[in-house]
């Protein structure tokens, strides 16, 4: 692999830009930007790295923003200053691939802060607002550039910015897109800073990484943007900003999983030292050709020894040689910058990349001109969940060096054909109750609903994901649609009323892989995962992408795991009116498993997967598809008995994939059911899609407002008859959203009628008193589509619970331009 | 009116518990001369970290990674008697961290 890293814009409490920071390298003792003048320093003395604000707003011109869209756009505008606007952009495919932790979480806290005492208000989705969802961390960024695209909100903790990165390399790598964003950012929020203190691993005074007196970490905020594209491409082939150099090339990546503890690195430090093999390796280095190794080195004593042992092995120098900051390991230089800057999490790796650059070009200088040569790092990051991700990089790099450099993290093209596992389930939580042992009491819930998932799913399919990790070349995509919010709010508990303690536990679990983590542990995976803060295409563009990998021969199985908590509106009453929503895909080339498939039926598929633009570099290659019809079985709470076991027909998975791409259906998720349906006021009964497949099927939500027909006006009492035309909204909509994925939406959909043909069946099962405010959810399945008649199967769930359903008919003429 | 030794190893034995999560168990049921990690309770790292920032929050008690802190952690009757000089303010508490050594109580982090 061979990118150009074009442009670099960092944020950090070191200087709001590229050359700020590099001034403050520059100095012979660079200042140390840490403060124990915060606005948490009653409650906690450790110092913490801030970015000053006061510069920044004024500069922004847009409407009001979080601070962390504040920095993003910062940083977007930089790079847009660089590159020469976005015109730059016009005419490529672009990936915005970017890693968080916090994004919105900071207004989260305040909301859960200020309604800390009232208990009407303890359900964790209570205070989330849409841009609160990391996962609309990636698309703020790509709207900034007013361009359609892909767009990936990495989050695996403190490795979330090289992960990024090497997510982003990838697609580059597959010819997916022209070119990518790529880079991280974290601001410092009262959860991280208070949830890293119960870990007692924060240090009260400056930290010391890499140093026997260090005693634990200083958070700070920050990050970094780059410009990645294939070394072919890019700034050098365009002449209307010139012909410049790149910053630096991008060479080579590693990635690896601890599958040890949630937080404590495995002692002897293997993992992170096959990381930076791998990162070597892909590069063609041998590590005493790099010059520079920026280290994550946080400071705690855990991390560094750990760190300290890999790269006295990588190095072979003696592992019991002085922990020392800036030492000089053979002929390598070795540095934590974090004691300059803390530790900016999800934001440290691609911060580090930045500083990295600036030492490179540093030692160049102290080198002279005339030994003018190319300088070689490695950047690590390392992350809760045994996360571990370095990546390799160089500045004035020999191209001719290039050619002959062997390695490339991408083998062989495999042939196909590929087949394809299903299994998805939702579990409430007496089903999560029936297994005991040691970790489960721990678990949040979406980690539970993945373990047990991944249990049902082996148990169906006589498959060992045990085997699998162990003897073949795994790897895992684990999307992660809200992060872990129960999590958070336990955590926050103890942050907003001091009389309850930070639970560790909890915190250590908020971080958005911790359900990946956890299954990483137990099936014993050490290769690579990759958490996403999913959006609604997210599952079709990682299956995407893992079949390109089974295709690339980088893996033989790819797993597909996505798990979420869903809270009721009920769920402070018992503290356990919580679903959660697991679904486990495995795809694996044909040939590798040999298994008999019990649960589902079998199809074979043509899939068109659409890389390139032009219709000479389209693939057509034969996928056996398992699954059932929605992606998702409901299991009520309380009532397994009344477990919806749907299936159906099989559809063409890849046209979704290339609509997809080209289609930006996340507005569909955003304005709701009104953009679907044409009736408007007190008519319009339904509120927004929350889950839809490319076959007409769904989920829609309903929250009851309390001057809508379906209350009687004089005695408040919800009259029962209005679910049915609810349903039918509900379907209605799922219907009429099929256009995006057909690419049949003309015009204004909600202008085009739909209505209800006949009701073949109607059952009120529980005579539920719904109550304005309640939330509802519809569940619509599509069975049978002779345009422009639809037949559906519809339930309403309510609490976890179906409370009616009914199967009917309808109009709709969207499909029917089909 | 001041807390009593067999009060104090009550609440204690229900902070546990409650720190680890046991809703299983009895409190009544844990052996009081046992450990309190592998071979007794078979508390974790994790457990561990709960229960100190429990015993902070409710005594006061800064629990450190040395010698007397792992003490103070290696049985119920440990424990209780750790508070209890705690409480009764006889100075014997855990002095500061050290660093030298590989943490067992504490556990650390490549966040």
């Amino acid at each position: 692999m061979n990118f150009n890293i074009v442009t670099c814009s960092t944020v950090s409490c070191l200087g709001r830009n590229f050359s700020e920071l590099e001034e403050k390298l520059r100095l012979e003792e660079p200042p140390v930007a840490l403060t124990r003048d915060h606005p948490w320093r009653e409650r906690l003395q450790s110092p913490v790295g801030l970015i000053d604000f006061s510069s920044i707003e004024s500069s922004l011109s847009a409407g009001p923003l979080t601070r962390i869209q504040q920095l993003a756009a910062l940083l977007v505008d930089d790079l847009l200053g660089q590159v020469g606007g976005k015109q730059y952009f016009h005419g490529k495919r672009v990936a915005v691939v970017v890693g968080t932790t916090t994004a919105g979480i900071e207004t989260w806290f305040e909301k859960f802060a200020r309604d800390a005492d009232d208990h009407a208000k303890q359900n964790p989705s209570h205070w989330f607002d849409v841009h609160e969802q990391q996962g609309q961390f990636s698309d703020f960024i790509l709207g900034r550039l007013n361009h359609g695209g892909i767009s990936i909100t990495v989050s695996t903790a403190c490795s979330s910015s090289n992960a990024a990165i090497i997510q982003a390399a990838k697609l580059l790598e597959l010819g997916e897109v022209d070119v990518c964003i790529a880079g991280g950012l974290d601001i410092i929020t009262p959860l991280t800073l208070f949830g890293f203190n119960a870990l007692q691993l924060l240090d009260k005074n400056l930290c010391q990484p890499l140093t026997p007196e260090r005693n634990g970490i200083n958070l700070s905020e920050g990050g970094a943007f780059f410009v990645l594209e294939p070394a072919n491409g890019g700034l050098d082939s365009q002449t209307q900003t010139g012909r410049h150099r790149p910053l630096a090339k991008l060479l080579g990546f590693g990635q690896s999983t601890d599958t040890y503890h949630m937080t404590m690195p495995r002692p002897d430090g293997a993992p992170m030292l096959r990381c930076m093999q791998q990162a070597l390796d892909a590069a063609g280095w041998q590590a005493q050709d790099l010059d520079y190794i920026n280290a994550h080195g946080t400071g705690t004593l855990a991390n560094d020894i750990s760190e300290w042992q890999a790269l006295s092995q990588l190095l072979e120098t003696d592992p019991s040689q002085t922990i020392t900051n800036n030492a000089t390991l053979g002929t390598v230089r070795v540095e934590s910058s974090k004691s300059l800057h803390g530790h900016a999490l999800a934001g440290a790796g691609a911060l580090e990349l930045a500083v990295s650059l600036i030492r490179l070009r540093q030692i160049q200088k102290k080198r002279g001109a005339s030994e003018r040569k190319s300088l070689k790092a490695i950047s690590n990051s390392f992350g809760f969940g045994g996360h571990n991700a370095t990546i390799a990089f160089a500045i004035d790099y020999d191209e001719k060096a290039a050619v002959n450099s062997g390695i490339k993290n991408f083998g062989n093209k495999a042939a196909g054909p590929y087949s394809m596992w299903y299994f998805a389930s939702n579990y409430g939580p007496d089903d999560l109750k029936t297994s005991q042992h040691d970790l489960w009491r721990r678990l949040s819930w979406s980690s539970k609903g993945l373990m047990q998932a991944v249990a049902d799913f082996e148990v169906e399919n006589g498959i060992q994901l045990k085997e699998l990790a162990r003897e073949g070349k795994l790897e895992i995509y684990h999307l992660s649609l809200y992060g872990e919010m129960e999590a958070a709010v336990l955590t926050a508990r103890g942050i907003v009323n001091t009389a309850i303690p930070v639970s560790p536990a909890s915190f250590q679990q908020s971080v958005a892989n911790s359900p990946i983590a956890y299954l990483s542990q137990k099936i014993g995976f050490n290769g690579s995962y990759i958490t996403w803060t999913a959006k609604p295409d997210s599952s079709q563009l990682a299956l995407h992408c893992g079949l390109n990998s089974l295709r690339q021969g980088t893996a033989d199985a790819v797993l597909i795991v996505t798990t979420s908590e869903y809270h009721c509106p009920a769920y402070n009453k018992a503290n356990a009116d919580a679903l959660c929503f697991s679904e486990v895909t495995l795809l694996h080339r044909g040939n590798y498993l040999k298994m008999s498939p019990s649960r589902f039926s079998v199809e074979t598929s043509h899939i068109t997967i659409n890389t390139k633009r032009g219709a000479s570099t389209d693939r057509t290659d034969q996928v056996r598809v398992i699954r059932p019809l929605l992606p998702c079985d409901l299991w009520t709470r309380k009532k397994k008995d009344s477990m919806l076991r749907l299936t159906g027909e099989i559809g063409p998975y890849a046209e979704v994939i290339t609509h997809l791409q080209h289609h930006d259906i996340h507005h569909l998720y955003e304005t709701g059911c009104d953009r679907w349906l044409p009736h408007r006021g007190s008519m319009l009964l339904v509120d927004r899609i929350i889950r839809a497949n490319d076959r007409g099927s769904g989920l829609v939500s309903v929250r009851l407002k309390p001057d809508a027909k379906y209350f009687d006006q004089k005695s408040g009492i919800f009259l029962n008859h209005w679910l049915v035309e609810m349903m039918a909204q509900g379907c209605g909509t799922l219907s009429k959203q099929l256009g995006i994925h057909t690419g049949n939406v003309t015009g204004d959909p909600s202008q085009k009628i739909g209505f209800l043909i006949s009701i073949d069946s109607y059952e009120l099962l529980d005579g539920a008193n719904l109550k304005p405010g309640d939330c509802l959810t519809i569940v619509g399945h599509q069975t049978v589509a002779t345009p422009p008649v639809v037949k559906y199967e519809s339930q309403v769930l309510f609490d976890g619970q179906i409370i009616a359903k009914a199967t009917f008919k309808l109009f709709s003429p969207e499909e029917a331009d089909g | 009116m001041s807390l009593t030794k067999t009060n104090l190893e009550s609440e204690l034995r229900s902070l546990i518990i409650h720190a680890a999560n046991l809703t299983q168990m009895d409190p009544n049921d844990i052996n009081p001369t046992a450990p309190l990690l592998k071979g007794g309770l078979g508390l974790d790292s994790i457990d561990l970290l709960e229960l100190i920032v429990s015993l902070e929050q409710k005594y006061g008690l800064k629990l450190r990674n040395d010698d007397a802190g792992r003490q103070a952690l290696s049985s119920l009757d440990a424990l209780t008697a750790f508070t209890w000089n705690h409480l009764n303010g006889d100075g014997t508490e855990g002095s500061a961290a050290t660093t030298s050594e590989r943490p067992e109580v504490h556990h650390q982090s490549s966040p």
